[in-house]
């Protein structure tokens, strides 16, 4: 059980580490115009870089849970808040319908207990065809959707139980 | 004679109506911009002197009517949507239009697969072995011969094919029958024709294409060629001009059998014949494409020709016109198209409100782009966002000056497929320029992004520190928490547009 909040980048879960920790202290943050931010501390004994401070030139931003960033990787995703009582990042096998589609084909009966990256449904958008995937093992309780459904964005499509 | 008051019209969107409006705007040409509902407010749309609605980028006769209502002289149809269409070409010359491409009966001479083969075989342009054969007529003695002279190992199509569907690969004659059948099956199922034919499959082939522009006298000159082959799904990620490792020869023998295409099919405007080369330096035709293509930019690069205003010139000046003078190819350019899509997930399509962007300037770097901040990405039109584009004096550095770009772009609101072209850019198999049309869906295909520890503790404390949320207005070393709640309002006045 880890109160820490969760990056989810593209179906991986980052955790983030602890806020309020005094290293958080550390970095100070300089926001350029035109949007880059420099991050900069003291670096560590040991560290060679000239004047004893380490910068950082890079982009992060939070829109509610949407967040994008630019820290060395390029990455976009949700940030997801621990919620009380329950494991760090089970709210991450949402199931939610990203963007409007259509329903080719259900995979997988109700009931049916899954390795993780397994397929559990076809979904078409744009022509193309694209597999919704379990993130994790776990257990698909109900599809909730039907072959031949439009999907709107946000729509819930599985009701899917992590496995603990 | 009196002079002719042109009038441009581009019938596309985003960034390749945007370029178009450049060029046209460079030759003082006033400008005319379509836009489809729904897409109102596309960047290309202020680009130009008047703006008209249709009800689809593919509606051709609303199209037709529109720039008769505007007095248009010149449609130019930018890539996809009506571009390789023969019907709207015909309709636009009808209407007394300059079409900026081909003219119709070029488009149909070579459009199907079949007969663009036979075209080329006809003037000596090597083509990938194929045959044609009726399996279920054929005796396994001839079947066999044919198989041979193809070589293995080869693969079965299905002539109405597309999409994979009929498609098999076969590596001896004892699966051939088997393997004939599924695939007449498949294709009968998919396409009502269960014509097949089979070709030889060329392994570890790389995609390379030669830029030609025709005055459609069967005079023409080429710009050289490019490199395609970084591809996803033959979707074109990363493309290169003038191509890596490629012998003179080679060279010599694409640019004649380009020539010869041009020549005989007296092709006027921008095209591009495509090839595959394999291993050997071996290389085969596969189509033309009768169009000003996505990666022209890297062309105009090395060979200083605007292509776009070539396209114009001719229409202007017909049997005045003279052919651009190409000189020797100057360095190397590169371009890669960033998408608004989730590359470890499928390439599923990202949607989203354009936040912020920061784009990568600096000697050598180009970018066409279709997008603004406040622009929304839906996924009713296609998911390119930009084209970065590098030019430098050689390959080593054009490949340092992209990951340059790419560690200079940032694009907020929308998901981008920023990162698999960084790691793209990393790979010492593409810095070494060595691949095959395989390299991404074998070698990237896992693509996962990376987070690594010091990007999660600056995550870490921004959010501690509450400046994740910060609006790009208050941005200033000093702002404090009330810079931050002014902050705010302004987040959600731009979230609304």
């Amino acid at each position: 059980m880890s109160q820490n909040s969760i990056l989810k980048i593209s179906g991986q879960k980052f955790e983030v580490p602890k806020s309020g920790a005094p290293k958080d202290e550390a970095w100070t943050f300089e926001f350029r115009p035109g949007g880059w931010v420099i991050a900069s501390r003291a670096t560590p004994n040991g560290a060679t870089s000239a004047g004893g401070v380490e910068r950082v030139r890079f982009y992060y931003r939070r829109d509610r849970d949407q967040v994008w960033g630019k820290i060395g990787t390029d990455f976009y995703g949700q940030k997801i808040e621990p919620t009380r009582g329950s494991a760090a990042g089970s709210s991450g096998s949402d199931f939610t319908a990203q963007f409007p589609g259509k329903v080719r084909k259900i995979l997988v009966a109700n009931g049916t207990a899954v390795e993780a990256h397994t397929p559990i449904l076809m979904v078409e958008a744009m022509k193309m065809e694209f597999a919704i995937k379990a993130e994790v093992a776990g257990t698909v309780k109900k599809v909730l959707v039907t072959e031949g459904q439009q999907l709107t964005p946000g729509q819930k499509l599985v009701d899917f139980e992590e496995k603990q | 004679m009196a002079k002719t008051v042109h009038k441009l019209m581009v019938a596309n969107r985003s960034e390749i109506a945007c370029r178009i409006f450049q060029g046209a705007r460079e030759l003082g040409i006033p400008t005319v911009a379509i836009f489809a509902p729904g897409d109102e407010g596309a960047r290309h749309v202020t680009f130009a002197d008047e703006v008209a609605a249709v009800p689809s980028y593919l509606d051709a006769e609303a199209i037709v009517k529109v720039a008769k209502g505007l007095n248009v002289t010149m449609i130019h149809p930018g890539y996809g949507f009506l571009s390789e269409r023969p019907h709207f070409a015909k309709a636009v010359e009808a209407a007394g239009i300059n079409f900026l491409g081909p003219l119709a009966q070029t488009m149909e001479q070579l459009g199907g697969k079949i007969a663009a083969k036979e075209i080329a075989e006809s003037l000596k342009i090597p083509t990938v072995p194929w045959a044609k054969l009726d399996f279920t007529k054929t005796s396994d003695a001839d079947l066999k011969k044919a198989a041979e002279q193809v070589g293995y190992p080869l693969l079965i199509k299905a002539h109405a094919g597309g999409g994979g569907k009929g498609m098999r690969r076969v590596n001896r004659f004892e699966d051939l029958k088997s393997e004939a059948e599924i695939a007449a099956r498949e294709a009968l199922n998919a396409f009502g024709d269960g014509t097949l034919f089979f070709e030889r499959l060329i392994q570890s082939p790389r995609h390379i294409e030669v830029q030609v522009f025709g005055d459609g006298q069967g005079n023409g000159v080429h710009l050289y060629e490019r490199e395609c082959t970084l591809q996803r799904r033959h979707q074109k990620v990363w493309e290169e001009a003038p191509a890596p490792h490629l012998s003179d020869t080679t060279r010599k023998g694409l640019f004649e059998s380009s020539m010869k295409l041009v020549a005989m099919t007296e092709y006027r405007s921008a095209g591009t014949i495509e090839y595959l080369v394999d291993t050997t330096g071996e290389y085969f035709f596969i189509e033309m494409n009768t169009r000003l293509q996505v990666e022209h930019p890297v062309s105009e690069a090395i060979t200083g020709v605007d292509l776009v205003h070539e396209q114009i010139k001719l229409a202007m000046q017909k049997d005045q016109y003279e052919l651009p003078k190409v000189g020797t190819p100057r360095g190397h350019a590169i371009e890669v198209r960033v998408f608004a899509e989730d590359a470890a997930q499928g390439f599923i399509p990202c949607t989203g409100v354009v936040r912020e962007l920061i784009w990568p300037s600096g000697p050598g770097i180009r970018l066409d782009r279709g997008i603004e901040v406040g622009q929304e990405m839906g996924t009713s039109f296609d998911s390119l966002c930009a084209k970065i584009i590098v030019h430098a004096p050689n390959r080593e550095l054009a490949v340092k000056r992209m990951q340059f770009a790419l560690s200079e772009t940032v694009i907020c609101g929308v998901g981008t497929n920023l990162e698999y072209l960084r790691q793209i850019g990393d790979h010492p198999q593409v810095i070494e320029g060595k691949v095959s049309t395989h390299f991404l869906d074998q070698v990237l295909g896992g693509f996962k992004p990376k987070l690594d520890a010091r990007a999660l503790e600056i995550v870490a404390a921004m959010e501690a520190q509450n400046l994740a949320t910060r609006n790009s207005t208050s941005r200033n070393s000093g702002a404090g928490p009330s810079g931050q709640a002014a902050s705010s309002d302004l987040w959600s006045k731009v979230g609304s547009l």
